[in-house]
Order: C-alpha cells, then sequence, then structure tokens
C-alpha cells in the first residue's frame, strides 16, 4: 500500500538506483593508483617460494611437528625462567632499605677498629699466644678459677637493644685492669690449662708457634706469701715488635673456630638506616 | 592491450586477477560511476565519497579471488562499497564527531519541484544535507530497504534509536518541501 510518503521514498530509490555520476577524473584514478601501489596490490600473484633461496646459509632441518613444537615449548619456558629470575632480581632491588648515608654520617661515626690485644702467659713464661680483642676473646675457665675474677663482658647486647639472635656470650679478659701489653704471667704452680674458647671447643695445649716473649724469668722477685692483701707483682715485659703483633693477631685468627664480627657501623644496636625509620 | 568498456566482464576479471594494471584501471574507469552514488548517499561530499570509493577498490582487487561467476558482479561491488563506507562512518573518532544533532540547512540550489519529482543530484544535495547520523539511516532504510533491526546492527545503535532517527529524517525532509510549496503558492 502506498502512501504519499511511501511515493516520493520510492521515486528517490528508484531514481537513486538508476544513477550514475560522471566518470573519474584523472585526478581520482591517480589517487587510486598511489593507493594501490602503497598497498602493494600484487601486478601478478607471488608464489610462494617452494625451497629456500639457493644464497640461503642456513637451511631449517625437514623435522617432524612434534619436535618443532617440543623446541618451541622450551624455548618459551627457558624464556620464562630467565624473566621470572629478572623479575626476582629487580623485586629484590625495589625491596631493599634505601642507605641514608647523610644521617649515618652526621649520626654515627664511623668505629674505628679497636685494637685492645691481650697477651695471656702461663707460669713457665711460655706465653699462649692468645690474643683478645672486642670482638674476640678467649674464656680460659681454669685460668680465671685460679686467678683474680675479671670483670665478665657480655658482648649480646653491646650498648642496648643489640639484636636477640644470638645466645649471650660471657668474655673474660685476663687481665683487663692493666695495660693490654703489660700482663704478667701467672704465678701460680698450676700448670697453665689448656684455654678454652668461649663456644666451648678446648684448644690444644700446645701453644701455636709464635715467637715467645722474651722476659727474663731469673728477674722474678721472690715470692712472698699471699696474706690478705697481696697483689701479685707486675712484670714489665719488652714490647713486641710489630712482626710479632702481626704474626701472633695472623695466629690467633687462624686458631679461632668463631668469629664475632661487628659491622663497622653497628652502634647502638641499630642500624642508622633503621634507627631512622623507626 | 587495451581494455574497453564492452569487453567482458569476466575478461576484465580475469586480467585484473591477474594484477594487470591497465586493467584495473579499465575496470575502476567502467565501475566508478555507478558505485560512487552508493558512497555519496552516506557521506557529506565528493571527495570524501571518492576516498572511500578508493578504500573499496582496493579491497576489491584484493578480494577478486574470492568472488564467484554465479554471483551477481553488481550486487557483489555494492555490498563491497557499502561496507566499507559504513566502516569509515564508524570508525569511533569520526563517530564522536559526526553523530552530534546537527542543524538542518537544506540546500538553496535543489530544484523547486515536489519530492517526487526531484532529479538524482538534487535528492543527493537533500541527503547530504542532512546530519549525518538521520542520513545514515536514511539511506539505509529507505534507499537500501534493510529493516531497523539490520540497522542497529551496523551503526551499533537501538532498534528504537534507528526508528526515531528515520522519523526525524522524514520530518525534515517534509517540513523542507511543505515550507517550499508553501513560498511557491505565495509567489503564484
Amino acid at each position: 500500500m502506498s502512501t504519499p510518503d511511501n511515493n516520493w521514498e520510492e521515486h528517490w530509490r528508484d531514481t537513486l538506483a538508476e544513477h550514475e555520476t560522471s566518470p573519474p577524473s584523472a585526478m581520482d584514478w591517480g589517487a587510486m593508483e598511489e593507493l594501490l601501489e602503497a598497498k602493494v596490490v600484487p601486478a601478478s600473484p607471488i608464489k610462494a617460494p617452494a625451497s629456500a633461496p639457493a644464497g640461503w646459509p642456513l637451511k631449517l632441518p625437514a623435522l617432524p611437528w612434534p619436535v618443532w613444537v617440543v623446541a618451541i615449548a622450551s624455548v618459551l619456558a627457558l624464556g620464562y625462567w630467565l624473566g621470572s629470575q629478572t623479575a626476582v632480581g629487580v623485586s629484590q632491588e625495589m625491596d631493599a632499605v634505601p642507605k641514608n648515608t647523610n644521617l649515618a654520617e652526621a649520626v654515627t661515626p664511623p668505629v674505628d677498629t679497636v685494637i685492645d690485644t691481650l697477651y695471656i702467659v702461663d707460669a713457665t713464661g711460655e706465653s699462649t699466644n692468645e690474643v683478645a680483642s672486642i670482638g674476640w676473646a678467649v674464656v680460659n675457665k681454669s685460668s680465671s678459677s685460679s686467678t683474680q675474677k675479671s670483670p665478665e663482658i657480655n658482648t649480646s647486647n653491646p650498648a642496648g637493644g643489640g639484636p636477640s639472635t644470638s645466645t649471650p656470650v660471657h668474655l673474660n679478659r685476663a687481665e683487663p685492669k692493666v695495660g693490654s701489653r703489660d700482663i704478667a704471667p701467672s704465678t701460680t704452680s698450676e700448670p697453665a690449662a689448656a684455654p678454652e674458647l668461649f663456644d666451648g671447643l678446648r684448644r690444644p695445649n700446645t701453644a701455636p708457634s709464635a715467637p715467645a716473649l722474651s722476659y727474663d724469668l731469673s728477674s722474678e722477685p721472690a715470692r712472698r706469701p699471699n696474706r690478705g692483701g697481696y697483689v701479685r707483682p707486675l712484670r714489665t715485659l719488652s714490647p713486641p715488635t710489630d712482626r710479632e703483633l702481626l704474626e701472633q693477631r695472623i695466629d690467633a685468627l687462624s686458631l679461632s673456630e668463631k668469629l664475632i664480627i661487628v659491622p663497622i657501623r653497628y652502634k647502638n644496636g641499630h642500624f642508622p638506616a633503621y634507627r631512622s625509620r623507626n | 592491450m587495451a581494455y574497453s568498456a564492452d569487453k567482458s566482464a569476466n575478461s576484465l576479471l580475469l586480467a585484473c586477477r591477474r594484477g594487470d594494471r591497465r586493467a584495473q584501471e579499465a575496470f575502476y574507469r567502467h565501475y566508478f560511476p555507478r558505485l560512487l552514488p552508493i558512497c555519496m548517499r552516506y557521506l557529506r561530499n565528493r571527495e570524501e565519497a571518492v576516498g572511500v570509493l578508493n578504500q573499496a577498490m582496493l579491497r576489491i582487487f584484493q578480494s577478486l579471488e574470492d568472488y564467484r561467476e554465479e554471483q551477481k558482479l553488481d550486487g557483489w561491488l555494492a555490498t563491497i562499497v557499502r561496507r566499507t563506507t559504513l566502516n569509515f562512518i564508524r570508525d569511533e573518532g569520526r563517530a564522536r564527531r559526526r553523530f552530534q544533532p546537527e542543524s538542518y540547512d537544506p540546500p538553496a540550489s535543489v530544484a523547486n519541484a515536489a519530492p517526487g519529482q526531484l532529479n538524482a543530484e538534487d535528492i543527493l544535495k537533500l541527503l547530504q544535507a542532512l546530519p549525518d547520523y538521520l542520513r545514515v539511516v536514511f539511506s539505509l532504510s529507505v534507499i537500501d530497504g534493510l529493516p531497523h533491526e539490520e540497522i542497529a546492527t551496523e551503526l551499533e545503535i537501538t532498534v528504537a534509536a534507528s526508528r526515531w532517527r528515520l522519523s526525524k529524517a522524514r520530518k525534515l525532509l517534509r517540513g523542507h518541501y511543505q515550507s517550499t510549496n508553501r513560498i511557491n503558492e505565495s509567489l503564484l
């Protein structure tokens, strides 16, 4: 059923269906030709080469497809693993605590190595060649029992607030009251017991082949009875040479079985960076 | 080898399939006048329509291998041209700009005649004066005869929106001619 509206619409449809525009101009075909050249519509169908070109140096072997699948999967797995490893490294770097160098320099001065070397000499005048320092010391139970009780140094908490991961270790200095290089040998008749390391291991009684400290036994004064406030006389030892000190220290370090390594910036139980964050 | 319009379409198609550039030119020149009006129904002006038609021709040359002899060539070509044009219109960036309500300003150079007596040039002028979002729906519905469901699918709009746009386009065109008739009656 045609309405007045449909009449003109049908007329429009029929008119446009038969309508033809003017032929294309040279510009229109030029634009089309450029498009054809740009899109590289094949002037002749390009056939895929049946075999690799003669000059192609690498010829892939004709393997069955499962082999190719396995090979490609292996390469992908390797790439994934390498990528994950790289990602872990990157994440660790991102999680690293930034070092506040300004704060460290301003608040915590760098701790110098403290050389507090103690020489323990037994009754015969032979040095056991023990060297103790702040970070490493020798616990000599037997000698401590026979000598004056020494103050204990608790290194588990050096300055309060230290880490509590290690068990408390009590270190006994042999003669804390005297100078580090002027320790007299024990005048008791007890044989020198083998020094025991603080970790409970007993060191062999044979002293390491360190140079014996030179002092004259004949110059030892007559022993006086211990009556009350007897104070053992101190012997002045000739100071060891630098070479002797170095050798002794090397020997001590070679014999030690446990070292307490104190970080150089470790102070008050906190690293400066952590302290600043907390 | 020169190709003329009287050559059979099959020989022209075979030459175009081989990629003969002269055959492609003959094909282009032969079908250009028939296919360009399809683009002009949907687009604003001739320049834009020629650009889209060239894109459609490129697709035609690339798809000649898929053409089957039993198909009607004109219908096959018109389908490619219309789909290329709609793809161009449906482009997201253009669509956002185009499918905004615009004022209808009919061309003054249209012949002062009844709608059922207009020639093709004037019809195209009136269509191109319509806002884009109305012109496309009107052309698809009235000229190409597509149902609203297909129009909604093609333009990614709702069926109700398609109906509303067609009604709006008809109202604008009818209003234009009513005002024209009133002017004519006053002149008479």
